[in-house]
């Protein structure tokens, strides 16, 4: 769609005349010519405007060849464009701006992203006194569907989002696990190859190197592309470089003292890349109560943006802010998953909308998503609601409300795919009081994922997940080892589990109920079926990602190192409240180490596991009076990690325990601290700088000694 | 009449030897001995580089005006309020956001051109029924140090006060100081900490998490605190009558350490050094003296001669 060849000859004309015609006062646009992308343009009319009258004509554009300007052809019809005149001093300001809307355009297409332009025509502004046509102003229209310029809504300013694009993108493939890839660093990478591609996700007029420009899109504007760096050569020949073209105006030497090298070290790498974040100097009192919402979801979501409904709000989930405080009406962000949990008091409980009827853009243009809702009964209400006051009529209406709400989304590259909830409801009395205990779970999980257990890390583990773990014998769903979570009085029937974290040690216990005159051998085997229900796994992964399939990928055998034998001890059980050798103390130790890295992070793995009960003796104690009342036995786990080298250090002798003289740590004047100031250990400047100033240093003595006694008196004597 | 010695002179006696001969080697070890255990006597006796020094100086400090306050209500169930000068902030709060009447003032009392205390009042309205038990207060500021290093940093003041009465009015009268887990550097730009502390622009709840906001502002190595140990509270409150805020923050001068510059390490290295060397140089030259004269290495001593005489000689 270039212009037809007689139209550059018209457009100099017309150039021509509005340069040269304010020179005798006449009536002229400034400018004469305008190409118009966007949905409005404006002139200027300079010259006499008194009583001119000015009006708007489609020309009809035959054969691509603009016809010569003339106010023969002015007719009434202006179809979709209006022509607003807006009187200044000594001009008038002329503004042609479309009707429709630029949105008709997207939604003309069945696909949303047409290559074609939406809306090309020709438009002419004349000026006109008395029926005499006194200037004319030529506007050639081409408005694009997916143009930058039409989405001036999307408020993408920043620099390079395209960037940030590809970032999210790698992320997202690095969360799939398929495809790892390192992001370089920016300073010494030419990573923004396009510096112009400035919105994301559509074509930027002028930027040649824009991958979203189609070929025929940049047919378009090939001769006017942006040139240097910010145009896409980002690696240009710059000055002083032997191999570049002599520039106009440089010293005849310069050959001599030209820089050998390659483009690739050019001194345009990093130009782009600012350092450090720096926010704005703010010393005004801004005070807005009122924010509008930034919805920037048409293109797609990124992660951390937040998710949007149709009617352009934010899709909403309580969450924990403040000081513990539940914010009802918290956004959700993309690929940001939170478990949080909410006390309410159930006469200010508001009931949320119901999630239902809630649109969700999924990142497409014009893409919806509908949760899709599960409901479930809650059975124990009191797990639920802690009651402060007793019921007083059963009489009134029953109310629902939801105690727990899972929403699970589903993501594909930058979109939502699927949303499911499952919500937990409890009916309730209307007029029943207490606090309601509240929770939210959001999770992100890729769109091909199943629910297969969560790996605690690929390869090695990462610190706080749950260690990986299998029993053989019976195929149950044992995936973890646990320790005790107590609750209440801290009775073992009371106690729930709580998964092993990885590179966490921990020490918990709960308290068994015995009686005076308990069985110490039933003793024996309560404990120890307590203590074992902790560790019901045979093995453990080595990795974070061993396969639960295949016992061969990596699964240690846990050492159980002194199975408690619950066998009876007749002679001394036959004392009452007093029973030896109870195993009340479980302690896993678990050893890990490095082994190797990945991309530079370091890698853990579980080199072997071993459980060790010990006993204690246990009594019954008695204050003055032994009551029947049961005694508390105290049963306690412990993990410990411990952390083994991959190769064992030498053991330090005497010797270079109290040799400390190169030893930096633990020795204050340590010889290579002699020369402080130009060694790596002095950090208050940079380390050439010190060099450099060392060297004039000893110039300096190196003067003062050629000039000094004994030198002068060396000359003479051997002169 | 008694003459006195009123003048007198060393009269120099030059010794003679080859280049490779004792006497050139025993200069050599003496000059080697005379200027190298100095340093080493400086340096072992600690405290020979100056690695950290520290200076005086009051910062240029300004309140911007960004405000996030948190009000536990104590009647009132599940009761707080809360409001801050972030637009996203209050769209979260719903019904509990509630604009209270802020005033500040800052005042430079010696009117040197640095604030030196604000004032800071905040009436927070309420109703009869809501009584205020605690109060959780950050303020941000800009805080610049000049004189060695040009310092720029966003910092906070965190006020967190709670009473088992219901307030009125709680009244806090501190410093706000900073405080240095590194020392700054002797000179140049540090813009390090010059980011905002909250996250203003974010629609996200957690980025107002105080245990976030906190967290992220701790692991900063050059922070201000505000030293208030105990804030007052003032009980009796009106029924219609706001809870008020009144903070009287000043900005004390510090004393800040940071890391010398390499001339400056070697302008005090080199006072220690020469003040040992006199020492050696005065030892041995004696030592020197005794030797030549006494003819413990070879030599031939010859008196010192006019320049001329000497190239004469030598001609000869």
């Amino acid at each position: 769609m270039g212009l037809s060849p007689p139209a550059p000859l018209l457009l100099g004309l017309l150039l021509l005349q509005g340069v040269v015609r304010p020179l005798w006062g006449d009536l002229v646009f400034i400018p004469s010519v305008i190409r118009m992308s966007g949905p409005a343009v404006s002139a200027s009319l300079v010259g006499g405007t008194e009583d001119v009258t000015v009006s708007l004509a489609l020309l009809q554009d035959a054969e691509g060849l603009l016809p010569v300007p003339s106010c023969g052809v002015l007719s009434n019809e202006t179809g979709d464009w209006s022509l607003t005149v807006t009187p200044r001093v000594d001009s008038l300001e002329v503004t042609v701006r479309l009707k429709r809307d630029l949105q008709w355009c997207a939604s003309n297409e069945t696909d949303s992203f047409s290559e074609s332009p939406c809306i090309v025509q020709t438009l002419l502004v004349s000026a006109s006194h008395n029926s005499s046509c006194l200037a004319h102003l030529l506007i050639q229209v081409e408005i694009y569907a997916n143009s930058s310029l039409a989405h001036n809504a999307s408020g993408v300013k920043s620099f390079a989002p395209s960037q940030t694009e590809i970032r999210t993108r790698k992320r997202m493939e690095g969360q799939t696990g398929e495809n790892v890839t390192v992001i370089p660093n920016q300073v010494y990478q030419p990573l923004g190859p396009c510096p112009c591609n400035l919105t994301a996700g559509a074509c930027d007029v002028r930027c040649c190197c824009d991958q979203e420009c189609s070929s025929t899109l940049t047919e378009l504007f090939r001769e006017a592309c942006f040139t240097g760096v910010f145009g896409g050569d980002v690696n240009p020949a710059f000055d002083r470089l032997c191999s570049a073209p002599p520039a106009p105006g440089v010293p005849d030497w310069s050959p001599l003292l030209c820089v050998q090298s390659p483009l690739a070290n050019s001194p345009f790498l990093g130009y782009f890349h600012r350092g450090s974040a720096s926010s704005r100097q703010r010393t005004s009192v801004d005070v807005y109560l009122h924010t509008d919402v930034k919805d920037v979801s048409d293109f797609g979501y990124k992660q951390g943006d937040p998710i949007m409904t149709v009617d352009k709000a934010y899709f909403t989930i309580p969450q924990v802010s403040l000081a513990g405080q539940c914010l009802h009406s918290a956004p959700v962000a993309f690929l940001q998953n939170f478990d949080v949990r909410c006390a309410t008091h159930l006469e200010v409980y508001q009931e949320r909308d119901d999630i239902v009827n809630v649109k969700i853009k999924n990142g497409a243009i014009g893409g919806i998503v509908t949760p899709k809702v599960i409901y479930e009964e809650a059975t124990d209400l009191d797990k639920f609601i802690t009651s402060t006051e007793t019921l007083l009529s059963n009489g009134s209406a029953p109310r629902n409300v939801n105690v727990e709400e899972h929403y699970l989304f589903r993501w594909n590259n930058n979109t939502i795919t699927e949303i499911n909830v499952k919500i937990l409801r409890a009916e309730i009395n209307a007029h029943h009081k207490g606090i309601i205990s509240q929770r939210f779970t959001v999770k992100f999980l890729s769109y091909n994922s199943g629910n297969e257990k969560e790996s605690s890390g690929n390869p090695g583990y990462q610190l706080s997940k749950p260690i990986r773990a299998l029993n053989t014998n019976r195929m149950n769903n044992v995936t973890t080892l646990h320790l005790w979570q107590s609750a209440g009085r801290g009775l073992c029937t009371s106690a729930t589990f709580k998964p092993i974290l990885f590179g966490e040690n921990a020490l918990s216990g709960c308290l068994l109920e015995v009686g005076l005159h308990e069985n110490c051998t039933q003793l024996r085997e309560n404990a120890v079926e307590l203590l074992g229900s902790l560790i019901q796994a045979t093995h453990v992964a080595t990795r974070g990602n061993s396969d639960y399939r295949d016992l061969g990928d990596g699964w240690l055998e846990i050492i159980r190192a002194d199975t408690p034998d619950t066998g009876a001890d007749p002679s001394v059980s036959s004392m009452n409240g007093f029973c030896p050798d109870i195993p009340a103390q479980l302690s896993i130790r678990i050893l890990i180490s490095d082994a190797g890295a990945v991309e530079g992070i370091t890698q853990q793995e579980i080199l072997g596991v071993e459980t060790r009960f010990s006993s204690v003796s246990w009594q019954f104690q008695c204050g003055l009076t032994c009551e029947e009342k049961p005694d508390l036995a105290p049963l306690s786990a412990s993990v410990q990690f411990i952390k083994i080298p991959a190769q064992l250090p030498r053991p330090l002798t005497r010797f270079q325990i109290n040799f400390t003289e190169y030893d930096c740590n633990r020795n204050e004047v340590c010889w290579p601290q002699l020369l402080y100031p130009v060694t790596q250990y002095y950090q208050g400047e940079p380390c050439s700088q010190c060099v450099a100033k060392g060297l004039l240093l000893v110039s300096f003595f190196i003067l003062a000694v050629f000039l000094s006694d004994p030198w002068t008196r060396m000359c003479k004597a051997w002169s | 009449m008694a003459l006195y010695e009123l003048y007198s002179h060393p009269a120099e006696r030059g010794y003679r030897a080859g280049l490779c001969s004792k006497a050139a080697l025993f200069l050599l070890l003496a000059a080697a001995l005379t200027y190298i255990p100095p340093l080493l006597v400086a340096f072992r006796s600690h405290g020979f580089w100056l690695k950290r020094s520290s200076y005086e100086e009051q910062p240029t400090v300004h309140f911007q005006h960004q405000v996030l306050l948190v009000a536990l209500l104590g009647s009132e169930r599940d009761g707080f309020l809360a409001w801050s000068t972030f637009p996203a902030f209050n769209r979260l709060q719903g019904d509990h956001l509630r604009v209270p009447l802020v005033s500040t003032r800052e005042e430079d009392r010696n009117q040197d051109g640095k604030m030196d205390v604000l004032h800071f009042k905040l009436e927070l309205p309420l109703q009869s029924t809501e009584h205020v038990v605690a109060v959780q207060l950050i303020l941000t500021f800009s805080y610049q140090l000049h004189r060695m290093s040009t310092f720029v940093m966003q910092s906070m003041a965190f006020l967190q006060s709670s009473f088992a009465v219901p307030g009125s009015q709680l009244y806090v009268n501190g410093d706000l100081r900073l405080q240095q887990k590194q020392p700054l550097h002797y000179g140049g730009l540090d813009v390090r900490y010059n980011v905002s502390v909250i996250n203003g622009t974010s629609p996200f709840a957690c980025d107002y998490d105080l245990t976030h906001i906190i967290a992220a502002y701790q692991a900063r190595n050059v922070t201000t605190i505000l030293t208030d140990a105990n804030p007052i509270w003032l009980v009796g409150r009106a029924a219609e009558a706001p809870f008020v805020i009144n903070a009287v923050i000043r900005y004390p001068a510090e004393v800040i350490s940071y890391l010398p510059g390499f001339w400056e390490m070697i302008k005090f290295a080199w006072i220690q050094y020469v003040s040992i060397l006199l020492i050696f140089l005065w030892v041995f030259e004696r030592i020197k003296r005794f030797v030549f004269q006494n003819q413990v290495v070879t030599t031939v001593p010859v008196t010192a001669m006019p320049q001329g005489e000497l190239y004469k000689e030598h001609l000869s």
